[in-house]
């Protein structure tokens, strides 16, 4: 049974409208932008400045800054953030009594609005008077001096991303671990395989498609990492060996091209949205063919 | 029966199996300790005294614990005092309630043209929605910006509604048009609509039913579910969303009207610890009971949606 073509374009006209105008024309337009000089008031005519954009974002040591800051956090992220979701699933699917109230605790902080969040951990992060480094120093450790310190600050966003992103992620893992067919646990018993031997021999390649699907999207998502530097560090902080921050992450530094004053202005952020974009459909092509190929999604 | 998991039920009732089981449970308690202990310290540390919130030891209850009339309550009264809520709650309501009906409607009303549509133009169709997805929002931010800037209504509707209407109608626009863009929710919707039984729909196109009254009348009620699941995690999203408000509200200059994830950034720069915190435990209020009150819904659906990234 199908629609007649006539209403059928009916039935897509509004959802065309809006694509049109605030998807498709927005990411063309955005390749125009990245060569022209677009000046603040937009009633000023902007200007042709062929590839000088690109020459000056390319040409800035912060905009190099920025990928490694992301690369930092991408690394940190898959050490600290990747397995936590998996051993909470793990658990999680473990438990015999108590697993919904659990899993409630534990989704919680994904629904909590990330300004909250990012303005409630300064405080926790804040220098020896506060909560972090105040238990640290109860077992005299410390004080690690968290976001003002340029070899922790990255690890304290991740620290942060890792406790309100790991519930969330949980509830994925733990879908999957319930799609584990009892047999495979069973026949392993039966041939003398042990809790460990279960556990890395059966549940953890069973988890493989999908830990390399969460990866990814981690992946995806650390690309485009800007509200917690931008309510917590600004980017810093900067020190003498790397003046331009060590949390200057690649969406910030577009903003700050952007809106800051001192920046390359609203063409050189174009030109840096325009990397940004060829990288995540990079990655975005290779997550797509990764589900595809497994038929999911 | 009791699913078959990594531990058998037989080996819990061993020594070492029964070792085994707690040690998960203590893992899982230390984990929704580590999750509850921040919220909890912030709820406590309203009703803190400036010199209280930052101690060394640090505290979680105020003091005298036992004591709860001697507690600074007054931070709440304070924080409305500085922010107001309704004002700022209601302009958030209406975004997001406009935001909510844009990510619905047109997206069900295209997935359900998709879903019947097997020709040529709806593979291109459904080409052109699906590679938006391979570009995350933020990373055409900037030309959206500048593209949205030229919505502006004070031309327009200035004379009628006064320049300060239109003005902020024209913001509102802003923020509000490019959420409808959602090809999420488009393929969300086609999956669960090319599911549904045919018989009924075709039982009613041969009473006579046009095919929006059997879009409205009967494709819709029978998706009252996936309906419900995309819209409660879209209010809450919409409700946390800041870096395209603020892009359009403060950094444009539009300073009025604001959502309260905005207002709150502003609140940051002026207001005590307390205070602050007062403010933002009153922010997360509506999104905290919507996530209460619609717990299992919510949950069920974090399989589905949890893949939107």
């Amino acid at each position: 049974m199908r629609l007649s073509r006539r209403s059928a374009l009916l039935f897509l006209l509004p959802a065309l409208m809006l694509f049109v105008g605030f998807s498709w024309y927005p990411i063309a337009r955005g390749f125009v932008y990245a060569f022209q000089e677009i000046p603040w008031n937009p009633d000023q005519p902007t200007e042709w400045v062929g590839l000088s954009n690109f020459h000056s974002v390319l040409g800035d040591p912060a905009f190099a800054i920025a990928w490694r800051n992301v690369a930092i956090f991408v690394g940190l992220g898959i050490i600290i953030g990747f397995p936590v979701p998996i051993a909470l699933a793990i658990a999680l699917n473990e438990l015999r009594r108590g697993r919904g109230f659990y899993r409630l605790m534990l989704y919680m902080p994904t629904i909590l609005p990330l300004v909250v969040v990012a303005y409630l951990w300064r405080m926790l992060y804040r220098p020896e008077i506060g909560v972090i480094d105040g238990l640290l120093g109860l077992v005299g450790l410390g004080p690690v001096r968290w976001l003002e310190n340029p070899s922790t600050a990255m690890l304290s966003l991740v620290l942060m991303s890792t406790w309100k992103y790991a519930g969330g992620t949980a509830l994925i893992y733990l879908a999957a671990l319930q799609g584990i067919p009892s047999q495979l646990y069973e026949a392993a018993e039966i041939d003398g395989a042990g809790f460990w031997q279960r556990l890395w021999h059966i549940t953890l390649p069973q988890l493989r498609f999908i830990m390399v699907v969460m990866l990814l999207l981690q992946l995806i998502a650390t690309c485009q990492v800007f509200t917690e530097p931008f309510l917590m560090t600004d980017g810093g902080p900067m020190t003498a060996g790397n003046p331009h921050g060590a949390t200057l992450t690649v969406l910030l530094y577009i903003y700050n091209t952007a809106f800051g004053g001192g920046g390359g202005g609203l063409g050189a952020a174009a030109a840096a949205s325009v990397i940004l974009f060829v990288v995540m459909v990079v990655f975005s092509l290779l997550y797509l063919r990764l589900t595809r190929r497994a038929g999911a999604v | 029966m009791a699913e078959r998991t990594l531990l058998s039920d037989l080996e819990r009732r061993t020594p070492a199996g029964r070792a085994a089981a707690w040690l998960l449970v203590g893992f899982l308690f230390v984990a929704m300790l580590t999750t509850l202990l921040p919220l909890l310290w912030a709820l406590f540390s309203v009703c803190k005294p400036p010199a209280q919130i930052f101690s060394s030891p640090p505290t979680l209850f105020p003091r005298p614990v036992t004591d709860p009339t001697q507690w600074a309550w007054g931070n709440w009264a304070e924080a409305c005092e500085q922010v107001d809520f309704v004002r700022h709650f209601a302009n958030t309501i209406v975004l997001v309630g406009a935001i909510w009906l844009l990510q619905i409607i047109p997206s069900a009303l295209a997935a359900y043209a998709l879903s019947r549509l097997p020709t040529r133009l709806g593979r291109v169709m459904a080409v052109g929605f699906f590679l938006t997805l391979l570009v995350p929002f933020q990373t055409i931010i900037i030309p959206l910006f500048l593209v949205v800037r030229e919505i502006d209504l004070v031309p327009l509707i200035g004379r009628g509604l006064g320049e300060p209407g239109a003005r902020m109608l024209s913001v509102y626009l802003r923020v509000i048009l490019p959420a409808g863009c959602s090809a999420f929710n488009i393929f969300v919707f086609k999956s669960f609509f090319d599911e549904l039984p045919s018989d009924l729909i075709e039982a009613a196109r041969l009473d006579g039913a046009s095919e929006r009254a059997i879009f409205w009348r009967i494709v819709l009620p029978l998706s009252s579910s996936i309906i419900a699941v995309v819209s409660i995690f879209t209010v809450i999203n919409m409700w946390n969303d800041f870096l395209w408000p603020y892009l359009n509200f403060d950094v444009a200059g539009e300073r009025q009207w604001t959502p309260i994830m905005v207002r709150l950034y502003s609140l940051e720069r002026t207001a005590d610890n307390a205070t602050l915190l007062a403010a933002l435990v009153i922010s997360t209020l509506p999104p905290m009971i919507l996530f209460l009150l619609f717990q299992r819904r919510i949950l069920r659906g974090v399989a589905l949606t949890g893949l939107k990234g």
